[in-house]
């Protein structure tokens, strides 16, 4: 018999890597088989049931007492609710009743209570209180794990290397799982999880997405090699040459990327430019290892997930001493950005509406702008904590001349509200197309802009770019993009604007060559390719770099990548 | 029996916390009480019927008690809730 293994998948990249490792296969829904009871096991079930819910209560407290800890008292208090529906008597007398009539395993009366519960709340029409659907999610999954005799989603794993196999998977979810010793992450759905991407990015963890039913064929402890350096490939159950050929690319890739250079210490190009360079980071949890690299510059700090990982709106004070740390890990300059939350990137206690084209809807500061109440107490706490060192704020996905104006007033009344000793610059990222052509009026504003390239490509082509069917556009290095950055930086350049760069590609060799010839100013990425770019910089000429490209850009090449690597062999392009 | 009509005020109305605020209030007495939406009645000492109820802001709902203490609990329910809860107003 010719066995199906070793199975290989092609997915798409969502972070750049390599691992080896058991699977470990998460289900979100728990999967709960009824069956009958007999009448003399009903007190058995009763004490089962109740135990689970004396063990569900300690689970409770103890996340009530977390958070309590970290964001206070009325951040605490959701889990009072959640206590209270635990006790509730439409929920506990009810499932008693059912079991002493039914007599089948109290599990499926409890999945069975629970999904009625939850689809009744989802009927509600007041938004706000549909939303406690969660709640009430939450609450029974917790109850169902410990029937079912299943530990939290991060505890069931224990201390062996693992990637993470599921269908989908909540920002949230991850960073429960970062706890441990996650290797890589693949899920089937490529779709609205985008965050989870620039989240695993963020933990440095290689993902591969839009693998369609993997975490149905895996099973938890089947051996699983993720290789997502250039394209996604995910290899269940590889055999003993694959593994050993992977062991031995691990091995190389982990030479290669631990630089022996302090970050602090200067690159120059040949002809004598220093690119000056900084990392995107996401949580706080990044500092130590950006202290222990040396880094100075942080390029950009993503501030959602400070909400996105809050079970209420984070409190001023809360927001101002994470920026403070935030600032000052970052000697030579950090910039933060206000959030950028939307349909797509829910949080719990916000609503949003259902959109049909979330990452084009009512997100980031579409939704900062009218919700003043959450935007405000951020920018004071940002303008704060930028007293503690050297800090711009930045605002993103501004499209249009208004939003400056209204950006303009909300800035102005936040300084006046804190009055602080010196006023912090502040800019936008440019993410939407339109930006590149009114660098004239941006102008009038402030002179910094940052361009947030994984929007701007997607917008650009009208191309998602969580959508696997899509792959085939996700190559920046095409012509009409460079020449639409070329236009980008050349205009704002004409106004005196300073360019900067936060989106993945600058972390990409090729591209990064490239932007530099474009004349970019600043470049930020994920701290684990700022090796991989530091090695290249002594090797670029830009002198040389500079006529190349615009001739390649007027011909209108195909293949970009291949015209670098004949033009300039000595440069390397292929370590990503 | 005592009866009250009251105004939900707070910005999102009974969501979990302000519901879990009333409810552990109405737990405290020992009578009945039913809070009451247009034709919906819930047991204003569970949680579930209390967030089944969908109050929102501007919505009007009647707070009924029966029992030894209910002058002392329409009266503690109906300050909670024109207290808004500690939150800000819907206006």
């Amino acid at each position: 018999m010719t066995s199906a293994f070793p199975l290989k998948l092609n997915g798409v990249v969502g972070v750049k890597g390599i691992s080896l490792a058991r699977s470990y296969v998460y289900r979100r829904r728990l999967e709960v088989v009824k069956k009958s009871i007999d009448p003399e096991a009903f007190d058995m079930e009763l004490e089962r049931l109740n135990a689970a819910i004396e063990l569900t209560k300690l689970d409770i407290q103890n996340t009530q007492k977390e958070a309590l800890a970290k964001h206070g008292s009325k951040y605490a208090a959701i889990f009072d609710a959640h206590l209270l529906m635990l006790s509730d008597s439409q929920f506990g007398s009810k499932i008693v009743t059912r079991l002493k009539k039914e007599l089948v395993n109290v599990e499926s009366i409890v999945y069975e209570t629970i999904n009625l519960l939850v689809s009744q709340f989802m009927q509600i029409e007041d938004e706000y209180i549909r939303e406690r659907a969660i709640d009430m999610q939450d609450v029974g999954d917790r109850l169902l794990r410990h029937l079912l005799g299943l530990e939290g989603p991060a505890k069931e794993i224990g201390n062996e290397p693992f990637v993470l196999l599921s269908d989908e998977i909540t920002p949230s979810e991850l960073l429960d799982f970062s706890k441990g010793p996650i290797k890589g992450v693949c899920l089937d759905s490529g779709g609205a999880t985008s965050h989870v991407a620039i989240l695993a990015g963020a933990l440095e963890i290689p993902a591969v997405f839009g693998l369609v039913n993997l975490s149905r064929v895996a099973r938890t402890g089947d051996v699983i090699l993720v290789d997502s350096r250039n394209k996604g490939i995910v290899i269940l159950s590889p055999d003993e040459k694959m593994i050993s050929e992977a062991v031995e690319t691990i091995k190389v890739s982990k030479d290669s990327s631990v630089s022996t250079i302090s970050a602090a210490e200067v690159v120059t190009t040949l002809d004598g430019i220093v690119p000056c360079l900084g990392v995107n980071i996401a949580r706080i949890e990044e500092l130590p290892l950006i202290q222990k690299k040396g880094i100075q510059r942080i390029g950009l700090f993503r501030s959602e997930f400070l909400f996105m990982e809050s079970i209420d709106l984070p409190s001023e004070e809360f927001q101002e001493g994470i920026y403070s740390q935030v600032v000052q890990a970052a000697p030579e300059s950090a910039v933060l950005r206000t959030i950028d939350i939307g349909s797509d990137k829910p949080v719990k206690y916000l609503t949003f509406p259902k959109e049909a084209n979330p990452s084009m809807g009512f997100r980031s500061i579409r939704f900062s702008l009218s919700r003043p109440d959450v935007l405000l107490p951020q920018l004071r706490a940002m303008i704060r904590a930028s007293q503690k060192g050297n800090s711009k704020i930045i605002f993103p996905m501004v499209s249009m001349a208004h939003e400056l104006e209204t950006i303009k007033s909300i800035w102005e009344l936040a300084l006046d509200q804190v009055s602080p000793s010196k006023a912090p610059e502040w800019g936008i990222m440019l993410e939407v197309p339109s930006g590149v052509f009114m660098m004239d009026v941006i102008s009038k504003f402030t002179r910094y802009i940052s361009l947030g390239t994984n929007d701007l490509f997607q917008f650009t082509f009208g191309a998602d770019r969580s959508n696997e069917r899509l792959s085939e556009f996700f190559d920046p290095l095409t012509f009409p993009f460079l020449r639409m950055l070329k236009m980008g930086v050349e205009n704002a350049h004409a106004e005196g604007i300073t360019v900067g760069i936060c989106g993945e590609m600058a972390a990409d060799p090729a591209s990064f060559s490239i932007l530099l010839g474009l004349g970019v100013d600043e470049f930020s990425m994920r701290p684990s390719s700022l090796g991989i770019i530091r090695n290249l910089i002594p090797q670029i000429n830009v002198g040389e770099l500079r006529p190349a490209i615009k001739e390649i850009l007027k011909n209108g090449e195909r293949n970009i990548r291949k015209c670098l690597e004949s033009l300039f062999p000595q440069i390397v392009y292929q370590n990503q | 029996m005592k009866r009250k009509e009251v105004e939900i005020q707070n910005k999102y109305g009974l969501h979990a916390r302000p519901a879990s605020l009333l409810v552990k209030m109405a737990s405290s007495f020992e009578c009945n009480i039913q809070l009451v939406k247009e034709d919906l009645e819930v047991n204003a000492k569970s949680i579930l019927g209390v967030m089944m109820l969908a109050a929102g802001p501007g919505n009007k709902i009647t707070i009924v008690a029966d029992g030894a203490d209910e002058e002392q609990a329409v009266d503690s329910m109906a300050a909670l809730i024109e207290s808004r809860f500690g939150e800000e107003s819907a206006k």
